[in-house]
């Protein structure tokens, strides 16, 4: 009733003071460089506004929700908590893993989950199911979600052990504000048993259990390495065909609205550029794990777009490639053809992101590492990435990627540590020499952290002068700050 | 600082103005029904008189800095050296401190009332902006609050330094702002010397610094228009230095004032206003509160009266008007009091700040992944000074079957020993220490203080030539938001396995019986275990914080 009551009055008193300025979607300090454009609005336009900021927030929220639920599952996995798995399922959802087929509902889901083994695990066994590098893309609505993940798995049974990875591509529901897993789908790259690995001793996947049969055949047949197969990206490419971070309109209060109208379109704009940052720091996650994604799968085009058109590419010591052309070149001349190969693994898992977007929203930086699994090799890289906005969409603006060890599968790090890379390791020959020379395990170099200590606030300091070397380390005689940027 | 910021040691006296609709008088509602007329008549029924502008009476004067003290008295300082007063009400602030040979006042920047120790702090500095230029060395200085003697003279280092703003903290330290080479000074009650607090090259250009009502450190500075918050650790070192991202552009930012909890007051000189200021985590939000100034460099609040000091600078540097009548310099007073609220705004209003506190909660939840993936990366490298440097002051570590560690030093000393006892920062020649911090599963509560995450240790450990192995774990860790900083307040690892990686997890025996480590042994816990429990191969699930993400359970 009031409120009925008061509209005629209340858009009198707003046609009268409510001349908001709009400065359309630039930010506050391009301002006054931008023709403002004057416009009649009235409390409608700041609500449609807000319900815009919130739709955004809540589509983040979701974001973080699933990150949680599908992290909470691979913990239920690992520990074989099958009832709790299989709770995370919508009503209808569907579960298929490998080549074993789909099953539907939670009860087929269930029994498809146990086929791992009792519930609870037995003695000695192990079933670790990491859930990794997230790529989670919520729909317009907030009803829906699709995510593509990786799993490292270890496994053992019987007094044997196992090597297993695979991709997911997987979908989620949000029923009456609780987040389910509407669809699981665990690609299996290779399984393999420990000893041997994946290069010398790769195994076939199961078919479909006798035991449990599933409700229908698998959806899509390949084989496990030696084989490979792509499983479809559910996104496209975060770049090249991207979709645009919209800034949130910064508009202004006239002078003479009532000072909390004007606190709360200052509140809005406030709100509008925090809630800017978080989606700058999602896409930027995103592009990092795109990255890997297409790395695993040799899909160099797709990588050379990711770069903005002046970007570099420095990975080990091979030097710097300058722009997209000379990216792929150094991609497709030095590392194969495009596409995934027979026999081959490249997986380059990106993990444990610190990704910090500039105040100004325009750049960020982000480590990584990368847990590398190559064809009978593992590596373990750091990465110092730098990042552009650019019309609106994230770009790789210089990857950095100093190797930390790199071993043969077959020795393992305690007897094999293969040299750093050269710019004339292999072809093609880089624009620029390398912007440092290191040596890598059993040597020891610390790539600077962009960013101080989050705690104290300290600038990182230098390594030990005796780190590294074969002498005994001693106590450092003081801590010299370590410029990032050295 | 001025009496409202003196305030945030007694509560009761904080200036109370409702600006946060939850805590709004239900009653505002209603009455904003009314028509406007009938709504003046009960603002000015219930309300006193708004307060009267002041003159300072003196010319040539150039105010810089200006502070209150709870009754309502301003001071005001002046590039002419000169402590203006202005008593309760009055429309006129007259000399009361001058400068002389005996007290050493050289131009004063700063002024502030600090009632607890009858003090009115002052900020002496030269400056080669007043004809002939005035020279000598800038200092802190004390005078009795209610005399207007001189208690005390605290000299900066000799080098072109200059005292420009001070704040007090809750134990009652000054803390003062060097403005041209970025570093804060502070003295402690009873000392007789000023110790150097910060030095930093981010810090160049500071100008104004105030406590927050939770005893955080906020300053500006002057050229780049930022606002930083200023960390500091346990120990009263300086802490991290963040800058915060401000709702609006600001141009040269200088007097700040606390009004109370998490709001100030800002004057921003070369902009021509005066601000309030509302900061949550990493974001400032600006509303102005009076444009139009000529160069302010000073706000400070008496009851609901923000007062504005102009001090057109202009007519000392910029040649256009260098050598013309400034005229008499002024304070405005501004009235805060809320204006009747239209109920559609109060309701749109509680909307942003609800959704805005939701975005707080996503921040938080990004700076304690951000945390815990830095403390990998510590121990990745032999950083463990910096590791523990990630904990609060009286918290707690635990792995296995070591048994609980308490405290920064304790923690730290435990990392290094596990991680092969070499002091660092740094590995020696041969060593792999790679702990990759993965799947989190964090949850932040509510009110944005604490946060508890599960995660999983995925190590590659060894050494060159002697051992390699393969480490597997679940962290449940708790963490606490200590002046805006989130720490690590609890770590619990449980170390599932440290396979080798000859054979690798399927050939590890049962550990049987005790397996404390002999890092534990060697240096022990100042606890004992809260969990006794065997690695794999035995089967053992560490606790979840969390119930079933679907059903609850």
């Amino acid at each position: 009733m009031t409120r009925l009551a008061l509209r005629p009055r209340l858009a009198l008193r707003l046609a009268a003071a409510l001349a908001l300025v709009h400065a359309a979607n630039t930010p506050a300090t391009e301002t006054a460089a931008t023709a403002a454009t004057a416009a009649r609005t009235d409390l409608t336009d700041l609500e449609a506004r807000l319900a815009a900021q919130e739709n955004k927030v809540a589509r983040l929220e979701s974001r973080d929700a699933i990150e949680n639920l599908q992290a909470a599952y691979g913990y239920y996995i690992d520990k074989g908590l099958w009832t709790q798995a299989s709770n995370l399922f919508s009503a209808s959802a569907s579960y298929e893993f490998g080549q074993h087929g789909v099953y539907i509902g939670r009860d087929h889901i269930h029994k498809a989950i146990a086929l791992f083994g009792p519930e609870g695990l037995r003695r000695g066994q192990l079933n670790n199911y990491m859930m990794l590098q997230p790529i989670i893309d919520v729909a317009d609505d907030n009803r829906s979600a699709k995510a593509r993940w990786r799993s490292d798995v270890e496994l053992a049974d019987a007094g044997n052990g196992y090597w297993s990875e695979g991709e997911y591509e997987n979908e989620y529901v949000n029923e009456r504000g609780v987040w389910k897993i509407s669809k699981l789908h665990f690609y299996i790259t290779f399984l393999a048993d420990y000893d041997g690995g994946w290069k010398d001793a790769p195994l076939p996947l199961d078919g479909p259990s006798a035991a449990a049969p599933p409700d229908r055949a698998p959806s899509e047949v390949y084989q496990s390495l030696p084989e490979v197969y792509l499983p479809a990206y559910h996104y496209k490419n975060p770049v090249s065909e991207g979709t645009p971070i919209e800034a949130a309109p910064q508009i202004q209060a006239p002078a003479q609205a009532s000072a909390d109208l004007k606190r709360a379109v200052s509140d809005l704009n406030a709100l509008g550029v925090a809630v800017g940052r978080l989606e700058d720091r999602a896409a930027v996650e995103k592009l990092q794990r795109a990255y890997g994604y297409y790395v695993d799968k040799a899909m160099w085009p797709e990588i050379s777009n990711l770069f903005a058109q002046n970007g570099t590419l420095e990975i080990g010591g091979r030097g710097v490639f300058v722009g997209q052309q000379r990216v792929l070149d150094y991609l497709v001349t030095g590392l194969g053809p495009i596409g995934p190969q027979k026999g081959q693994v490249i997986n380059h898992q990106q993990f444990q992101g610190i990704v910090d977007i500039a105040p100004d929203g325009a750049t960020a930086r982000g480590r990584w590492t990368a847990l590398v699994m190559g064809t009978g090799v593992w590596g373990d890289v750091t990465y110092e990435n730098q990042y552009v906005k650019q019309g609106g969409i994230w770009k790789m603006a210089k990857l950095h990627a100093p190797f930390n060890m790199y071993a043969l599968y077959k020795e393992g790090w305690e007897t094999s540590a293969i040299p750093e890379t050269r710019p004339d390791s292999f072809l093609p020959p880089p624009d620029l020499p390398p912007t440092v020379v290191l040596l890598t395990y059993p040597s020891f170099y610390v790539e600077p952290y962009h960013y101080p200590n989050p705690v104290t606030g300290k600038p990182m300091p230098r390594p030990n002068p005796t780190a590294g070397g074969t002498a005994p380390m001693r106590p450092s005689p003081e801590r010299q700050p370590h410029s990032p940027d050295e | 600082m001025d009496a409202s910021a003196v305030n945030h040691r007694n509560e009761s006296h904080r200036p109370r103005i409702a600006r946060d609709p939850r805590r709004r008088d239900p009653g505002w509602g209603r009455r904003s029904l009314l028509p406007g007329l009938v709504a003046a008549c009960v603002m000015n029924a219930a309300g006193a008189a708004p307060r009267p502008d002041i003159i300072i009476d003196d010319t040539d004067v150039y105010p810089e800095s200006m502070s209150a003290a709870a009754d309502g008295t301003l001071y005001i300082g002046s590039m002419k050296g000169i402590v203006f007063r202005a008593a309760p009400g009055s429309t006129t602030a007259t000399a009361w401190i001058r400068p002389t040979s005996d007290n050493g006042i050289l131009s004063i920047l700063g002024v502030l009332v600090d009632a607890p120790s009858n003090t009115l702090w002052i900020c002496s500095a030269p400056t080669p902006l007043r004809n002939p230029p005035v020279t000598g060395i800038s200092a802190l200085m004390a005078f009795d609050l209610k005399t207007g003697s001189q208690k005390g003279v605290y000299p900066f280092p000799a080098l072109a330094s200059m005292c420009n703003d001070i704040t007090i903290a809750k134990d009652g330290t000054a803390y003062a702002s060097d403005t041209p080479n970025g570093r804060i000074f502070s003295l402690s009650r009873g000392a007789k010397m000023l110790t150097t607090f910060a030095d930093d090259p981010r810090l160049k250009f500071i100008d104004g610094i105030v406590f927050g009502g939770d005893g955080t450190l906020y300053a500006n500075i002057v050229t780049k228009g930022l606002l930083l918050r200023i960390g500091m650790n346990d120990d009263g070192s300086v802490g991290a230095i963040t800058t915060l991202t401000t709702s609006a552009p600001l141009a040269a930012p200088d007097g700040f004032r606390l009004i109370g909890g998490n709001r100030f007051l800002l004057a921003e000189g070369n902009a021509g206003r005066i601000d309030e200021v509302t900061i949550d985590g990493d974001r400032a939000q600006i509303n102005v509160l009076k444009e139009g100034l000529v160069s302010p460099p000073a706000v400070t609040l008496v009851g609901s009266t923000a007062y504005a000091l102009e001090g057109r600078i202009g007519y000392l540097i910029d040649p256009k008007l260098k050598g013309q009548d400034p005229g008499r310099f002024k304070v405005y007073a501004v009235d805060m009091k809320d204006q009747p609220a239209d109920p559609h705004v109060t309701a749109l209003t509680a909307k942003i700040t609800a959704l805005t506190a939701r975005v707080a909660r996503l921040d938080d939840a990004n700076q304690i992944k951000k945390l815990q993936r830095a403390y990998g990366y510590y121990l990745d490298k032999g950083y463990w000074q910096e590791a523990a440097d990630l904990f609060a002051q009286d918290a707690s570590l635990e792995a296995g079957v070591d048994g609980v560690y308490v405290g920064k030093a304790r923690i730290g000393e435990y990392l290094m020993r596990e991680g092969g006892g070499n002091p660092g920062p740094g590995l020696p020649y041969g060593q792999l220490n790679h702990h990759m911090q993965l799947q989190p599963v964090v949850h932040v509560s509510a009110d944005g203080m604490t946060a508890r995450a599960r995660w999983r240790e995925f190590a590659l450990l060894g050494r060159y030539k002697q051992s390699a192995a393969w480490g597997d774990g679940i962290y449940e860790n708790e963490y606490v938001k200590q002046t805006g900083v989130w720490k690590i307040a609890r770590l619990h690892y449980f170390p599932n396995f440290v396979a080798p990686y000859k054979g690798g997890w399927a050939a590890l025996q049962p550990a049987d019986g005790d397996w404390t480590s002999a890092t534990a042994k060697a240096f022990p816990p100042d606890r004992p275990p809260t969990v006794r429990y065997q690695p794999f191969p035995a089967p053992y699930t560490p606790p979840f914080h969390y119930t079933n993400p679907v059903t609850g359970k």
